[in-house]
């Protein structure tokens, strides 16, 4: 890959959004995806295996399964991705990228609120709705499941974009990258 | 191939899965979810197969010359 001259100083903000940036999205990509991989799981031993849907529980879901019927894991798991959309935003210097980051980052929002209502009645015993169990705004109309796959869809889809932007920014792009992620020339020529 | 088109590539199958995912969910909750609930279901199901879609015009139409400037 191609590696832009960074700095080696400055605030932890600062240097995880230009040296460290590379290894921080690496990292976070990690956990998202094996994130995802745990929801393709689950879905596909829903609608292809036939699996009762309480039954389907991923992969390390089959092996703790306190891990998909814990509110506090969801709740931070999305924290976990509203805090790292957030912090690496700043490192998404080109138009285009940042605009994509952003959306996924705002739709995050939503979705951590989602979650955190559910904490909520979960530590409090007191259910919305009526409901025999904690239950969101959006889950009064679509099961969980779905649910689940639509928001982890609808964020990462901007992440992707605003990645490959950030990746191969187009040549109209006239933010200066800080990082050492881009595998444009322009990223070469980027200043120290 | 460029790196450029070997990391579209690896989005591709990603949002492939998805898509897959979606179609046959689609399929799935029409079947065994109660008609409101199935309904919710196949929109949101939808919608993230137009997400997914977006996403592959985007990347694929996407202009950037790479690091090798060959695109």
């Amino acid at each position: 890959m191609a590696h832009a001259a960074v700095g080696t100083s400055g605030t932890f903000m600062e240097r995880i959004n230009s040296e460290w940036h590379e290894v921080a999205m690496r990292a976070f990509m990690f956990v998202v995806l094996g994130h995802w991989m745990e929801h393709f799981l689950q879905t596909f031993q829903i609608y292809v295996l036939g699996w009762p849907v309480p039954q389907a529980k991923g992969m390390l879901g089959m092996v703790f399964p306190g891990l998909v019927t814990s509110e506090v894991l969801h709740y931070g798991y999305a924290l976990v991705m509203l805090l790292a959309l957030w912090a690496l935003r700043p490192g998404f210097t080109g138009k285009q990228e940042r605009w994509w980051w952003t959306l996924a980052l705002c739709i995050q929002f939503f979705h951590h609120f989602e979650h955190a209502l559910l904490q909520v009645q979960a530590l409090s015993g007191h259910y919305l709705f009526g409901r025999p169990v904690p239950t969101s705004i959006a889950q009064l109309w679509v099961p969980r499941v779905e649910l689940h796959l639509f928001y982890n869809t609808i964020v990462f889809v901007p992440m992707l974009v605003g990645m490959y932007y950030h990746l191969f920014p187009p040549e109209t792009e006239t933010g200066r990258p800080q990082c050492s992620c881009a595998w444009h020339s322009r990223s070469l020529a980027s200043p120290v | 191939m460029t790196a450029q088109n070997a990391i579209r590539l690896a989005m591709t199958v990603f949002t492939g899965i998805v898509l897959a995912l979606t179609a046959v969910g689609i399929r799935w909750t029409s079947q065994h979810q109660p008609p409101s609930a199935a309904f919710a279901s196949a929109l949101v199901l939808g919608t993230s197969s137009a997400f997914a879609v977006i996403a592959l015009v985007i990347i694929w139409r996407g202009a950037g010359p790479g690091r090798d400037g060959n695109g």
